[in-house]
């Protein structure tokens, strides 16, 4: 299903326009004069000490500039950086934690004599013993990635949250959540199940690379990045470097893709570095192999014991999560708060009780993915809700009906109510599957995550010139998803002008006011109310300036297109603002902010700005002599609040749909032994057509409910959370073979097939 | 070693010096100023950096520029002559067929080839050839429509 | 279901520096005769042939040095598909789209133009060649398994001048060797069947000529497992398929599917073609 765009209706059809034409400008095509090229050597061990670097040859090469190691890092003010606990080191620094972590980088004249370069650099290592999974990480003799307590911290949580820094050797961060008495709960409970869930390790995969220039002038620093969040990475350069924000500068162009890869502080401090140390402007552009070891989601082992009453009502849930956080903390503790707040799923409780940790390994760092740890909980939970139903005899439909939570109740205590109508959207879910067909199987699933962040707040101005051309200027960036263009839409709603007046300034912190970072399906939600109050600000000068000209007050008239109607006559402002100011004219510079104030009785710190829903519903054949399973039907679907433009929320919903649709499937970051196995584009599969279901449709309900203008909400992620419980689902209607682990290879399914068949040969003995 | 090579790119020739070792994307890119070719894997699998070498599709991160000497090469630059977009980038913003647009540029002209071989492709063919280029962004639902979209304009076209 | 490969090339060293800016100068010599080619071998240290060069630039972007590279692209003859006698001649430059589209090669073999169409991917299919296929030979490749299959032979012209024809499974390895072409027997009907729906963890390949029968598993092992089977061999799919994976050498693991999985899928996918071909299914 695909909604047309037309031409009148779009104003960043010029934007769109740059990107069919080859246009568009992104990060990966900036270029500088005297620009030189760095490029990473990384180690080859999983676990090693640093003993020495002699980077001598290296830095007797023509077109060798300089080659920066953790030696180098004394100088920063602070060398590690992560989200809420830093322990990544800008470069290693006397050791290495996973194959990839980069020990030394060289700047050259350009990229072919930087890699050459590389190979010249020896490095000794002393191996260490490695831990690769979480459980050998648990192991009381296992070996410790760190010897330190870490550095920072935690997020802010609030009522019936809790956290843990360092708990335990390799466990980096313990979150536990939970309200009502679990323990009642279970002990009344008419049936008790226990069931462990395992999610497998994906990469982004996003197309243009990580890629960051780097240049210095004098003291300040700027940036052309690809980063996602520019605010969040000024604050990171600036504390490691020791500098006032404004000495840091952050432009970021268009971005070719990041699904959470690009959000919050990775390589950018030291290309910085690399910059500072050449005295010239540097590019350092990853390649997809070192995108890979870059950043991948948290594999995840998830235990539930949930407890139903003899109508079938859920009654309480424990919950024991462990997320492997791989070699450094990233984004891992906000994943494990995220994970555990959201594992009871859309259903009413009397009691949950869960815990997330992140333990470390000697892999990728994991961090942050679209979904943001829903991902993982909804995996098992709607899993495990299924499988319930489907135990006890009853339909899983109804089954969920019955347990559903009803818009304005609270997904937790304290928290804001549920904004749609998560049975409306799971009755069109229903009604859009195909028709039953003898041999296939239909799974559904809902998932859900709160959406927009915590406390998060944005800002915009909304630029109103003399003939009524609308500049918006905000921190968001256009990753792809539309948000410029939603933007420029509110802007013109308020203001009453036609959409293609308004176009929206490129992104530059010295210049564009701040927010959180363009993540959490937050920003046409938060920003966007943002842009909603300047535009009406922008809007009462406007009045207020027509006013004083035409001598009355600014209730006495309003404004049609770029007319001032006052009574029955119409006045054309250009030649108004042009007699009072003179041939350049004048802008009305509107201000506007949202701010979602921090609610320490609420278990996240502040309410939840909004509720995502992921409707999800499969069909699948499964040949049960080689396992392979066909999904034939892929229907998701979610809520948008207000859908500013459906065909771009189709395609939020669809896009990540389709992520999901692949970790469920096949894709999956696999490691053979202490070696990524499948760590190069042609290794490591991702979705292409053929892959994808015949038939694949989204739809997008408008609840109205959303605290965005309008009553919209964020999109962004919806679509990852209900399709490999929906596929799974699915696969055990078929044939009774039940999966708990993605993805479901076809050597898994077979596996599940054998043993369904299990006890029925016992059985016969 | 250095050799010369002659191409002619959008309908221009070039007569270029170039290391035996360079790529076509790296030319167009770095001398040409030809930046729509993007590079994402550099292994031929993504076909983000395809343009069209004589009409065929081509890898551009994975073809060494002696190897399309005497070539008339099409970059998505190439494509609105004369700022008039062509059938299929009209059909690409028309059903929002991309997000990010760092594939785009590759779609559009792999789709181009399509179907300036076959106006009118049935949907295994059109499966065959979308197959070959990775798009993260969308879920392909998008640039399916479009792909219709531009073969039934040409089929009206053809009929006018 | 598209393949990707599973068998990546030995873990590079040092990490993830594949890059086309990675790519050493070389001399480039555009031969324009086999001798020609041949003599810039024997006159070049550390030359290659390239005419596809899909796997060959993957290598250089890891960092092959390579002091000279034979560019075949120019020598007429190596492209294209005809018969000769009884024999059919795919020339080592035969792109595999030009494989899929050859009306000549489906009315000799048909099976082969409907398999190939699916092989990796549009921009490869155009570029990458029969030739360099067979002697790659990654695991997970095609031509070497189809070939086997079929029984063809490789005419290989060697570093001192002499040709000579040998089994495609024997192809590979020597890098001075010129592959000019394939050659398959059509003396008597042949079509050429293929599963190739496990790929990239398993392939098995069948080729079905009056006389009898043989069968090819590919991915699962260095070079394709070949098998003889007798015309009957048919009649008795899971019988004989069951006993194939048995007897089946030892197979390499992979992240994705193990041994034994392996061994339990050559089976079904045997036992599978074994019945088309019993149907004279497509």
């Amino acid at each position: 299903m695909t909604h047309s765009h037309t031409q009148e209706s779009d104003t960043y059809f010029r934007a769109f326009r740059k990107k069919a034409t080859g246009q568009s400008v992104y990060t990966f095509d900036v270029v500088l004069p005297f620009m030189l090229h760095g490029k990473l050597l990384r180690s080859p061990h999983a676990h090693a000490r640093i003993k020495s670097i002699d980077a001598s040859k290296a830095l007797a090469m023509d077109g060798v500039s300089c080659v920066v190691t953790g030696a180098d890092l004394a100088e920063l003010a602070d060398p590690y950086y992560g989200v809420g606990l830093r322990d990544q080191p800008v470069i290693a620094i006397d050791r290495v934690r996973y194959v990839g972590d980069v020990v030394a980088a060289v700047c050259a004249v350009d990229e072919n004599t930087a890699y050459r370069a590389l190979q010249q650099i020896v490095v000794d290592y002393e191996p260490l013993l490695s831990v690769m999974t979480p459980s050998a990480a648990l192991m009381d003799d296992a070996p410790v990635l760190f010897d330190t307590p870490t550095r920072g911290v935690s997020p802010v949580i609030g009522a019936g949250s809790a956290y843990k820094i360092d708990p335990a050797p390799n466990v980096l961060y313990e979150y536990t959540f939970g309200y009502g008495d679990v323990d009642r709960a279970l002990d009344s409970a008419h049936a008790l199940f226990t069931d462990t869930f395992e999610i497998g390790r994906i990469n982004h995969f996003h197309l243009e690379p990580y890629v960051n220039v780097a240049r210095w002038t004098g003291s300040q620093v700027e940036f052309w990045s690809c980063n996602q969040d520019p605010f969040v990475l000024r604050a990171d350069v600036a504390r490691i470097f020791g500098l006032p924000v404004t000495d840091v500068r952050i432009r970021t162009p268009l971005i070719g893709g990041g699904f959470g890869g690009k959000s919050y502080c990775k390589m950018e401090p030291l290309v910085a570095l690399m910059s500072r140390k050449a005295g010239a402007p540097v590019r350092l552009a990853l390649s997809m192999d070192e995108s890979m070891l870059t950043l991948v989601k948290h594999p995840a082992s998830l235990t539930l014991t949930t407890g139903v009453d003899k109508q079938g009502l859920l009654l309480g849930r424990r919950a024991d999560i462990t997320l492997d956080g791989g070699a450094y903390s990233d984004a891992s503790t906000l994943v494990a708060i995220k994970t555990g707040f959201r594992i009871g799923g859309p259903y009413r409780w009397q009691a949950i009780d869960s815990r997330a940790r992140i333990v470390r390994t000697n892999t990728i760092p994991s961090g942050s993915f679209r979904g943001f740890g829903g991902t993982q909980a909804s995996w098992a939970s709607e899993r495990q809700i299924d499988m319930i139903a489907r135990r006890l005899g009853h339909d899983p439909v109804a089954f969920r009906k019955r347990n559903l939570l009803k818009a304005g109740e609270p997904f937790a205590p304290n928290d804001r109510g549920i904004d749609l109508d998560l049975a409306a959207g799971f009755d069109r879910l229903i009604a859009s599957m195909p028709a039953r067909t003898k041999g296939r199987g239909q799974g559904v699933a809902i998932g859900i995550k709160d959406a927009g962040g915590t406390g998060n707040h944005g800002q915009a101005l909304v630029r109103v010139n003399q003939s009524g051309q609308v500049c918006v200027s905000t921190a968001t960036v256009d990753i792809g998803q539309g948000a410029p263009s939603a933007m420029c839409r509110i802007a013109t709603e308020v203001l009453g002008l036609p959409r293609n007046t308004a176009v929206y300034a490129s992104v530059d912190t010295e210049h564009n006011p701040p927010d959180n970072g363009t993540h959490v399906s937050c920003a046409t939600m938060i920003t966007g109310l943002a842009v909603e109050a300047a535009a009406r600000d922008a809007l009462q000068q406007v009045l207020a300036f027509a006013a004083s000209q035409l001598g009355c007050t600014a209730d006495d008239i309003t404004l049609e297109g770029w007319l001032v109607r006052h009574g029955g006559a119409l006045h054309p402002l250009e030649p108004m603002i042009r007699k009072y100011f003179g041939g350049i004219g004048w802008e009305f510079i509107g201000r506007g902010a949202f701010k979602e104030p921090y609610a320490p009785a609420t278990p996240m710190g502040a309410e939840n700005v909004s509720w995502m829903p992921c409707w999800s519903g499969a069909e699948v054949e499964v040949d049960e002599e080689t396992g392979q399973v066909r999904v034939l039907s892929l229907v998701v679907g979610s809520d948008a609040g207000r859908a500013l433009d459906m065909g771009t929320c189709i395609g939020q919903v669809e896009g990540a749909a389709a992520q999901a649709f692949a970790q469920a499937m096949f894709e999956e970051m696999r490691y053979r032994g202490d070696q990524p196995d499948n760590a190069t584009p042609l290794a490591y599969r991702v979705p292409r057509v053929a892959d994808m279901p015949q038939d694949f449709r989204a739809f997008v309900m408008e609840s109205r409910l959303g605290v965005g203008p309008g009553g919209l909400k964020g999109i962004g992620e919806a679509g990852m959370l209900g399709i490999a419980a929906a596929i799974a689902n699915a696969i055990e209607d078929a044939t009774g073979a039940s999966l708990t682990k993605t993805p479901f290879t076809p050597e898994r399914v077979l596996a599940a097939l054998d043993a369904r068949q299990a006890p029925d040969i016992a059985a016969s003995k | 070693m250095r050799l010369n090579v002659n191409v002619v790119v959008n309908g221009r020739s070039h007569a270029l010096e170039v290391g035996a070792h360079e790529t076509l994307s790296d030319v167009l890119r770095e001398r040409l100023g030809l930046t729509g070719c993007k590079v994402a894997c550099d292994q031929s699998v993504c076909g983000a950096c395809t343009i069209l070498v004589d009409g065929d599709p081509v890898s551009a991160c994975s073809t060494f520029m002696f190897k399309v000497d005497d070539s008339k090469i099409t970059t998505v630059e190439g494509l609105a002559a004369g700022g008039v977009l062509t059938r299929v980038q009209e059909a690409f913003l028309q059903d929002g067929a991309f997000q990010c647009g760092f594939c785009t540029s590759g779609m559009i002209l792999l789709v181009t080839a399509l179907l300036a071989r076959d106006p009118n492709p049935d949907d295994a063919t059109v499966q065959q050839w979308l197959s070959s280029n990775i798009c993260r962004c969308t879920g392909y639902n998008s640039i399916l429509a479009a792909v219709r979209r531009a073969s039934a304009g040409l089929r009206t076209e053809a009929a006018a | 279901m598209l393949a990707q490969a599973i068998h990546p090339p030995a873990p590079p060293h040092p990490i993830a520096m594949r890059s086309r800016k990675h790519i050493s100068p070389f001399n480039l010599v555009r031969a324009r005769t086999v001798d020609e080619a041949g003599q810039a071998m024997a006159a070049s240290r550390n030359a290659r042939y390239v005419a596809g060069g899909i796997d060959l630039i993957d290598l250089m972007k890891s960092g092959l040095e390579v002091g000279t590279i034979i560019s075949l692209d120019a020598i007429p003859g190596l492209r294209g598909i005809s018969l000769e006698g009884d024999r059919l001649f795919i020339g080592a430059l035969t792109t595999h789209a030009d494989i899929a589209e050859s009306e000549l090669l489906h009315r000799h073999v048909p099976g082969f133009r409907e398999i190939w169409a699916t092989v990796a991917n549009l921009r490869i299919r155009m570029v990458g060649t029969f030739g360099g296929n067979l002697i790659s030979a990654l695991p997970h490749y095609d031509a070497p398994a189809a070939c086997a299959a079929l029984g063809a032979v490789g005419r290989v012209r060697k570093a001192a001048g002499e040709y000579m024809d040998a089994p495609v499974t024997a192809l590979g390895g020597d890098k001075s060797a010129l592959l000019e072409g394939t050659f398959i027997d059509v003396h008597e009907p042949v079509r050429l069947l293929a599963d190739r729906s496990l790929h990239p963890v398993l392939s098995v390949y069948l080729a079905v000529r009056p006389t009898g029968m043989r069968a090819t598993i590919a991915c699962a092992f260095a070079r394709p497992h070949v098998i003889d089977l007798p015309l009957d061999a048919s009649l008795a799919q899971a019988d004989v398929a069951a006993e194939v994976a048995a007897s089946a050498p030892a197979m390499m693991e992979s992240s994705i599917a193990s041994a034994a999985y392996q061994r339990r899928m050559i089976a079904v996918l045997l036992k599978r073609l074994l019945k088309r071909a019993a149907e004279r299914q497509p």
